[in-house]
């Protein structure tokens, strides 16, 4: 790249989309940086789809622009504007051929059949699939065909990729092998990434930064580590990740950190550094935060609780416990054999830095 | 259960279930039309003979005939084709509300009588037909132009018979296209002409073919169209081969005839077979995505890229012509397929709601405008004991055959979808088979069984002649209606106590219950509107209402007719009002 490195990749500005009285998306605004990969993370009929389409020119906005490579693209047909598109149901044309699938946005720009044949080996090689020019999709198994349809965009290097939930038709286990083979190949080739999911596992392990989505607008972008570690709504804090969310009064400030009056947690909580004006707040902590001790430590958070139930999961162990102020709390951790044991109806404290707590807005 | 047994356990049902359809068209079917083929092999006297071959060879009458057959099934097949083709893709592609609108009114004409239908061409078309008067009102023309009775007449005829069969046979197939292809495309950088040329357009080519299929083998079989609106010279095989029977009592030559009618529906089908496969009849998508591409296909491909091609530099110089509002996008050729939509959904609908006017006319002819209001001819068809008993008898055989044909195809359609095995292919031709086989030819080869069996004339033999065609439609839409249905609910009843009974009873029909008033329904029209069968089967005064109105109808076209009609034509609307409201009802239930 010469001077279009400070030109964003995506620029969506203000766009919005009604349908009669539903609001698919209210006015929103984005950035994508060349190479970034981008996940549009929210619960369905979010707006993370009508964003997508909007991108991709199969949906028009109702107004805003949308600029790609900082050319106005906002009216421009799908076809002009230089993006590449993965589907959930790979939309592989069923009468052509792998090479013929591949092949076909090579052909739609004049590319010579000479030139077309070689960049079509040269994807095929870069999934690894070389074997399969000459089948057909269906001869293909899904996580194959999902390959192919990779390899589609990639043979012509768009702009931006674009894609719909690629992974949503495919098990477990291809689900985790193709999220590390799109991560190698955008790092390996520096392809801007447009991506949208349901799936927080996925969002985290694959996003430079995250858009989370809610009700047809943005609720927070920022890093997989920014959205877990910092939410900024209740929304967030419960949608990416587990979380323990508890309603306290903001009562006052003291030694640098905030002091709350937690009544479900029966008592008194403390907050690193947290501002905000007095009042009802939320605070939230994370379940592999919280450690159950019969003795709390001086200086951490600390709530009396009852056992109700531990859920053996393997590595972790997972245990439910109820405050006196009758809230359930969720506690995490590694899995110790002999704490197993750690029998429901026993009297315990949970206990957790005051760091680790994050104050939240009282949702509105 | 015993081990040792389940197999022959999940065998044998599936085996008598099919066994009573099958028995049946083997029976009244097979049977009956392998004796008239035979028979052209015989004299008069029964000796072994070639000489209605000689005689079929030698007049070159019957190879005029023949070639007028196939040149009218071939003009009606292009142009259904040619015209359906937008109708169907607008349909396909429209939103599921819009959807069902418009499908209301191609299914209208579909369920509307062949009569009623060739009727209002007649009104349309006459010397003082509708357009006749339009064109001398406008001056365009200062005499009414011959346009009754003549090829185009029947070329009009039969596309409005016919076109709905193609239009819902295309719809099928391109419903199954997946809408995300075309969007691909796009974003892949084809244009939206190469987009509908290179994808949409080769995956809907098996709804084009199969629906072509359907109107050409139809129409080889035709014969009422051509000889309502068209001239002597517009003769088709089908009447000749009733000429034979009814008129001169030539059963072996009528058999001759038949094979020749066989032979080039056979012909047409071993064709289709080759290049698209039987299965893409059953609006299976994509025939042939599994093979890879033949030098044909490839052909094919690059002609598709030129059309692509071509319409692409066609839209870019549009567009560039359009003015532009705001930047948006150009939506004409969106609007361009409404506009061929509505003509075509005008052409095929308008025709059967003339009659509705003419009926209230005071005149003593069936001609435009109507003039004056009364209801004399609802009082002359109300008044007259002729057709109220001929519609008796028809409600009373329709209703015997939609039982029978439900008897009979649901538990064969069950067997099919059930049990998978070698030789269903075979069965599931052996249903489907009264649709292929001309009409005409089971007429004659039940006339000529029912004769022996003193059938003629009596209510059981058309009960029974109608069952033949009402099977196919009744295994078709439980088949499509079975397909969707999850069997786990049948397991579910029996883990939970039922047995084979009961959960049949209690879970299986109730939840199929809106494919099986469909097909009940559908029996019922069929046999309800069926002429072929009745003109040969039914004898002197025991009349069915079709049959009726066809002998008035060639003495002469009364506006008694135009009632009758308005009156069929309510009944029709009202069933399928009836049946879109119990669909919907069903699907609200269940969400």
């Amino acid at each position: 790249m010469t001077s279009g490195a400070a030109v964003p990749k995506l620029q969506v500005d203000e766009v919005w989309k009604h349908y009669g009285d539903f609001v698919a998306l209210e006015k929103t605004s984005l950035t994508l940086r060349e190479g970034e990969f981008l996940t549009l993370l929210g619960p369905s009929g979010s707006g993370k789809t009508t964003l997508l389409m909007m991108v991709a020119g199969l949906t028009l906005p109702d107004g805003g622009t949308i600029s790609i490579d900082g050319k106005l693209a906002t009216h421009a047909p799908p076809f002009k504007r230089d993006i590449g598109m993965v589907f959930q149901n790979y939309a592989l044309f069923p009468h052509l051929s792998v090479a013929d699938n591949i092949a076909f946005p090579l052909r739609m720009r004049r590319e010579r059949d000479a030139v077309v044949r070689e960049k079509v080996a040269r994807v095929l090689d870069l999934v690894q699939l070389p074997h399969v020019a000459d089948r057909m999709p269906r001869q293909l198994s899904g996580g194959q065909q999902q390959r192919i349809a990779l390899a589609r965009c990639l043979v012509y290097s768009p702009s931006i990729i674009l894609m719909d939930e690629p992974l949503g038709a495919l098990d477990k286990k291809l689900r985790d092998q193709l999220q590390i083979e799109i991560k190698r190949l955008h790092r390996q080739l520096g392809t801007t990434i447009l991506y949208v999911t349901h799936d927080q596992q996925e969002t985290l392990t694959m996003s430079d930064r995250v858009c989370l989505m809610n009700h047809g607008k943005i609720e927070q972008i920022g890093t997989p580590g920014d959205l877990y570690f910092r939410p900024n709504t209740v929304f967030a804090a419960d949608f990416l990740g587990e979380s323990n969310i508890l309603p306290a009064r903001l009562t006052g400030h003291a030694a640098g950190n905030a002091v709350l009056e937690c009544p479900t947690a029966g008592g008194l909580v403390l907050v690193t550094g947290g501002a905000g004006c007095l009042g009802a707040v939320r605070i939230m902590v994370r379940p592999e935060n919280l450690t159950l001790v019969t003795q709390a430590e001086p200086g951490w958070n600390a709530i009396a609780c009852v056992v109700k139930e531990v859920i053996f999961t393997g590595s972790t162990t997972r245990t439910i416990v109820e405050t006196r102020g009758g809230a359930a709390l969720l506690v995490a951790g590694l899995t110790v054999e002999s704490e197993l044991s750690a029998a429901p109806g026993r009297s315990l404290v949970a206990q957790w830095r005051p760091e680790h707590t994050v104050l939240l807005p009282e949702e509105a | 259960m015993r081990d040792a047994t389940a197999p022959h356990r999940r065998f044998r049902p599936a085996m008598w279930m099919l066994l009573p359809a099958v028995g049946f068209l083997l029976g009244l079917m097979l049977y009956p039309v392998s004796q008239l083929l035979l028979l052209s092999l015989q004299t008069k006297a029964g000796a072994w003979t070639g000489a209605n071959y000689e005689r079929l060879a030698a007049g070159a009458v019957y190879w005029r005939v023949l070639g007028i057959t196939l040149r009218c099934a071939a003009w009606t097949t292009a142009l259904s084709v040619v015209f359906s083709y937008p109708v169907a893709y607008l349909i396909a592609t429209s939103t599921d509300r819009v959807r069902a609108r418009l499908t209301f009114w191609v299914m209208l004409p579909f369920w509307t009588s062949f009569l009623v239908r060739t009727f209002a061409w007649i009104v349309l078309l006459g010397r003082n037909g509708v357009f006749n008067q339009w064109l001398q009102a406008i001056g365009l023309t200062g005499a009414p132009l011959p346009m009754l009775y003549s090829f185009p007449a029947v070329m009009v005829g039969m596309l409005h018979a016919l076109m709905p069969l193609c239009v819902i046979t295309m719809i099928s197939v391109m419903e199954s296209i997946d809408g995300n292809l075309s969007k691909a495309a796009l974003t892949l950088g084809a244009p939206r002409g190469s987009t509908f040329w290179r994808i949409y357009f080769p995956l809907s080519l098996p709804g084009v073919a199969a629906g072509g299929l359907l109107v050409f083998i139809s129409s080889l079989g035709f014969f009422i169209t051509p000889a309502l609106l068209g001239s002597p010279r517009e003769i088709m095989l089908p009447q000749i081969i009733i000429q034979q029977v009814q008129e001169l009592l030539n059963w072996p030559f009528a058999g001759a005839l038949s094979v020749l009618l066989i032979v080039a529906v056979l012909v047409v089908f071993t064709g289709y077979d080759r290049v698209f496969g039987i299965s893409s009849l059953a609006g299976t998508t994509a025939a042939g995505a599994g093979r890879p591409a033949g030098r044909v296909t490839r052909f094919g491909r690059m002609l598709l890229a030129g059309l692509g091609r071509a319409s692409d530099l066609l839209g870019q110089a549009l567009a560039g012509l359009q003015p532009r509002f705001r930047g948006a996008p150009p939506r004409g050729t969106r609007r361009m397929l409404w506009v061929a939509g509505l003509c075509a959904l005008v052409f095929l609908a308008l025709p059967a709601f003339l009659m509705i006017p003419v009926s209230f006319t005071t005149r003593s002819v069936l001609d435009w405008p109507p003039r004056g209001f009364g209801v004399s001819w609802y009082q002359a068809y109300l008044g007259s004991g002729a057709w109220l008993a001929a519609t008796g008898r028809s409600f009373e055989v329709a209703l015997l055959t939609a039982v029978l044909a439900m008897a009979l195809g649901t538990p064969a359609a069950f067997g099919l979808s059930r049990g998978v095995r070698r030789g269903n292919g075979l069965i599931l031709g052996l249903l489907l088979s009264p649709l292929i086989v001309p009409r005409i030819i089971i007429a004659v080869a039940l006339f000529y069984l029912y004769a022996k069996l003193r059938l003629v004339g009596t209510t059981l033999g058309l009960v029974l002649g109608h069952t033949i065609l009402a099977i196919p439609y009744v295994v078709v839409t439980m088949m499509a209606v079975l397909k969707t249905y999850d069997q786990r609910y049948d397991n579910a009843a029996w883990s939970l106590g039922a047995n084979r009974l009961r959960a049949l009873w209690h879970v299986t029909l109730p939840l199929l219950r809106a494919g099986l008033i469909a097909a009940f329904l559908f029996a019922f029209v069929t046999s309800f509107d069926e002429l072929t069968i009745a003109l040969f089967v039914t004898g002197g005064l025991e009349t069915t209402l079709p049959k009726m109105m066809w002998d008035s109808a060639v003495l002469q076209v009364d506006p008694t007719l135009a009632a009758v009609s308005t009156l069929l034509l309510l009944l029709i609307t009202c069933i399928l009002l009836l049946a879109g409201w119990i669909g919907r009802r069903d699907r609200a239930v269940r969400g």
